[in-house]
């Protein structure tokens, strides 16, 4: 008996659009409830949609740079569901036209990178938020969230692990932040997939299920594995897999049964009158595709090609800002692994010390200026390292390194300091000669004192050494 | 006073009376308010003063919008629709609401969750809906013109048997933002009058584009001159109608004639299965349209959906709205479901075609005269109602309902139809049998 997973995703990636899809309120999330609402969003009687051009063009940006093709023609249609956050009873989204056909991401797996194939990319709208209060007894509705753009991404049936769907969503979330399309905050809700789940034993395709509305990698991947298994126990009991729709429980790791067996007609679409086809002018998606710049996958290849490491490459790829920082600061001439190593390690440490909240605020010019400083010797790294500390919201670095009295710590000078330590002498030393090696420290840590910190650590050590054994 | 207070005044105190149950609501401090600031707006302004019934299914801010239900009794509207904002504007005084068919659905106009409207030409008569407030308000010599709406006829039906001047303008040619959706496809705001010259004032304060209204555009400007014009007498719409209504065509073809316009005869068959289209398409729509109207929302709630419907909405809309949800839902109706948008296409083909060969399409607004309330018990009689009507809505076509003609002592209606857009082609021929009448 062979047995094969197999997994489709739809994943709902919000689109960071100033204004949500069809009216002019802003689209903002961590506002107080019902803040950002009009009569639109509200599904008030009367109230007809304006389609948002931005956030056609976000979707279209996204949908053109994993590959797919833009349809000439966009309609929107009515899927109509009753629920207490879909104000108007039916959410706006594309059915018969949707505004992207194919395309394709790579993942890496198992035996190297594999293509994942795009089925299509729809626009629509998000619904509101629920949320429940026991106490009162009351459901609330927040509606700051409906109207929302969003692009449902859907997938051919590819994938056949969770941990491979995992990798496919982040993927797409990196390419869609990578663009500026999204804000890909996973905690906010900014991505969220149903994930779609069949078994193929020896040959045979089996009945698929769908597990709603899953918000992180981690849940996604999970919910595939414990799917595929409830799916195979089925098949060993010998019982049906029937169609149905599944939740999954991130505290308790568990799945249960939402709805039972679902049939497509369920949401009775309809198409949506009170919005004209939109015409795609071929110059203005030309225009798009061109303005996409360097993709992810294009640069992950020259980054190979200049030797960084693999974790860093993951890194740079999620974030667009850092990469360009890189890349900003090896055309000023740093050598692409000292430069990576600066941003990537030194001044991420500095930033999560600090609790920096956002981008790097140190430009490209200052990282440059160290690497240029140690590769001259004229700083130590440590002295660099110092000094980047004290720029690294962007104060000129030369003028800094002037008024600290920052330079590079001779050899004299470091002996000098050894000299001076051994004179001084103290319990340190004695234990020392007693043979306590854990007294260097000590010891190293009275040099590097004298020296303000500014000696390369190892030349320190090496003379401390020489003059301890003389 | 001044003669334009005196003049609102006078309106008020009508509509006060509420003949007929044309009025839902009064708005008397309202109108007085607004007639007092018009006073003080200089210039020459198209409507000034002019004193207009609203359709209780356009939103007015602040007032209350119930739309013939008691489900959305208490509703209160946050902003004007865009007609009410351009009337405002062209110095109009809005009078207040006017009663209608639950949902804007019934052609008899007897299916207010709040009394049906009587006909005041003959209160034993059906008005006709669903705009028959608004009918009624203009025939009864209230206000010389009000909103109305038309899905499938419900402007043209009730000027038709009041005797007043109805037009359902070019689908998009005037925003529907503020009219509560009944079918958006085929929905319009239409307009009342007592004359066509009225009609064409109130047209052109109202129509145009409208940014918030994705399917609104600019109606041609100009109208076709009534010399050399083309008129179509459509044979088949003919046929569905009485010997008097017949006659009535005749006699507008026989006017526009002898204004300079050339008569032809004009074969459309498909029309003839419009009234069906038009029932699964409407139907379907509805569902979509309607489905906020779950008791979460707007007017009145407190109860589970479904049970809520059940008690506070009307059999008609009921009927209607369980007709589209299985048409929605039924794998076995989709062959009805996409039969029904073919026949869309293939009825605007045709018409495409016979407007080539004609300008405008001449034919009569119903079959015959108000029928008497005591026989407007059958629900499939009144679904007939529009099947002259309905074309224009499923073409998106300007489609103006003129009173010509007589029978049992109650007026009979012309129905003249034009190209999308050239809604004042439409109102120019109708100015035309206007005069044509007068000099009879």
């Amino acid at each position: 008996m062979t047995e094969e997973i197999v997994v489709g995703l739809e994943i709902h990636v919000e689109l960071s659009t100033r204004s949500k899809l069809f009216c002019g309120c802003p689209a903002r999330f961590g506002e107080r409830p019902n803040a950002l609402c009009c009569p639109i969003c509200a599904g008030h009687p009367g109230t007809l949609p304006r389609l948002n051009r931005g956030a056609l063009e976000a979707g279209l940006r996204l949908g053109l740079a994993f590959g797919g093709k833009a349809a000439p023609v966009l309609q929107f249609d009515r899927k109509n569901y009753f629920y207490p956050d879909l104000p108007k009873g039916y959410q706006i989204t594309q059915r018969r036209m949707p505004v992207i056909h194919g395309g394709f991401l790579e993942i890496g797996t198992g035996e190297g990178t594999r293509k994942i194939h795009i089925h299509e990319a729809h626009i629509e709208e998000d619904a509101g938020k629920l949320s429940h209060d026991p106490a009162r007894g009351l459901s609330l509705i927040d509606l700051n969230r409906a109207g929302v753009p969003l692009l449902e991404v859907v997938t051919e049936p590819e994938l056949r692990s969770g941990e491979e769907a995992a990798a496919f969503a982040r993927k797409l979330r990196d390419l869609a932040v990578w663009l500026g399309v999204s804000r890909g905050k996973m905690q906010e809700g900014n991505l969220r997939a149903d994930v779609n789940v069949s078994l193929t034993r020896d040959g045979v395709p089996g009945e698929r299920t769908e597990i709603k509305n899953v918000a992180s990698f981690r849940e996604i991947q999970r919910a595939v594995e414990l799917e595929s298994l409830r799916q195979h126990a089925l098949y060993e009991a010998g019982e049906p897999v029937e169609r149905v729709t599944l939740r999954y429980d991130g505290d308790r790791d568990r799945l249960s049964i939402m709805r039972e067996k679902e049939e497509e007609s369920g949401y009775r679409y309809s198409p949506e009158p009170d919005l004209p086809p939109v015409v795609l002018d071929p110059d203005w998606v030309e225009q798009l595709r061109a303005g996409l710049g360097t993709l992810p996958r294009e640069r992950e290849r020259e980054y190979l090609a200049w030797g960084l490491e693999r974790e860093w490459i993951t890194v740079l790829l999620a974030d667009r800002e850092l990469s360009r920082l890189l890349d900003r600061t090896v055309s000023l001439g740093a050598g692409p692994r000292e430069a990576a190593a600066w941003i990537l390690v030194d001044a991420q440490a500095i930033a999560r010390a600090r609790g920096w909240k956002g981008s790097l605020p140190t430009p490209a010019e200052t990282f440059a200026y160290l690497i240029r400083r140690v590769e001259e010797g004229q700083f130590t790294r440590a002295v660099a390292r110092k000094l980047l500390e004290e720029v690294f919201e962007g104060e000129d670095p030369e003028e800094t390194a002037r008024r600290l009295g920052l330079k590079r710590i001779g050899r004299e000078e470091i002996e000098a300091a050894v000299e001076t330590v051994i004179r001084e002498g103290g319990k340190a030393l004695q234990d020392y000669r007693a043979g306590k090696e854990k007294a260097f420290t000590a010891l190293m840590g009275r040099a590097m004192g004298i020296l303000r910190g500014q000696g390369d650590p190892t030349a320190v050590r090496e003379a401390l050494r020489r003059a301890l054994e003389k | 006073m001044t003669e334009l207070k005196s003049r609102i005044t006078a309106a008020i105190a009508a509509a006060e009376k509420k003949p007929w149950n044309a009025f839902r609501l009064v708005m008397g401090e309202s109108a007085l308010r607004q007639a007092e600031e018009l006073e003080k707006r200089e210039g020459p302004l198209p409507l000034r003063g002019i004193p207009v019934a609203v359709k209780d299914n356009i939103a007015v801010a602040g007032v209350e919008m119930s739309c013939g239900s008691r489900l959305l009794e208490g509703y209160v509207p946050p902003e004007d629709a865009e007609v009410i904002t351009r009337l405002k504007q062209a110095g109009a005084v809005i009078l207040g609401k006017t009663n209608l068919d639950e949902f804007a659905m019934g052609s008899y106009g007897l299916r207010s969750a709040f009394g049906p409207v009587r006909n005041p030409l003959d209160p034993l008569r059906c008005a006709g809906g669903s705009s028959s407030g608004s009918a009624a308000a203009v025939a009864g010599g209230i206000v010389p013109m009000a909103l109305g709406s038309d899905t499938g006829g419900s402007v043209r039906i009730p000027a038709a048997w009041c005797g007043v001047i109805g037009f359902k303008p070019s689908w998009g040619a005037v925003s529907r933002r503020g009219l509560l959706a009944h079918a958006s496809s085929l929905d319009a705001v239409g307009l009342l009058a007592g004359s066509a010259a009225d009609c064409g004032r109130f047209f052109d304060a109202v129509a145009g584009f409208d940014p918030g209204d994705a399917t609104s555009f600019d109606p041609e400007p100009k109208a076709r001159g009534v010399s050399g014009l083309r008129i179509g007498i459509w044979r088949e719409q003919l046929l569905l109608a009485d010997t008097p209504a017949q006659k009535a065509v005749l006699e507008a073809a026989r006017l526009l004639e002898r204004a300079g316009a050339r008569v032809l005869e004009i074969s459309c068959p498909a029309v003839i299965l419009a009234g069906e289209t038009y029932v699964v398409l409407a139907a379907q729509e509805a569902v979509s349209c309607l489905a906020r109207f779950d008791g979460l929302r707007f007017g009145r709630g407190g109860e589970p959906t479904p049970a809520l419907r059940t008690r506070l909405m009307g059999a008609e809309v009921r009927g209607r709205l369980c007709l589209g949800s299985a048409l929605l839902s039924m794998e076995e109706l989709a062959p009805l479901r996409r039969g029904a948008l073919c026949r869309r296409s293939e009825i605007r083909q045709e018409l495409e075609r016979a407007f080539r060969e004609a300008d405008l399409l001449l034919g009569p607004t119903t079959p015959g005269p108000a029928p008497l309330l005591e026989r407007a018990g059958d629900a499939g009689e009144e679904r007939k109602a529009d099947a002259l009507t309905v074309v224009a809505n499923l073409a998106g076509l300007p489609a103006l309902a003129f009173p010509l003609g007589e029978a049992e002592n109650m007026p009979l209606s012309v129905h003249l139809m034009g190209r999308r857009g050239e809604d004042r082609t439409v109102l120019r021929a109708a100015m035309a049998l206007e005069e044509g009448r007068g000099a009879r």
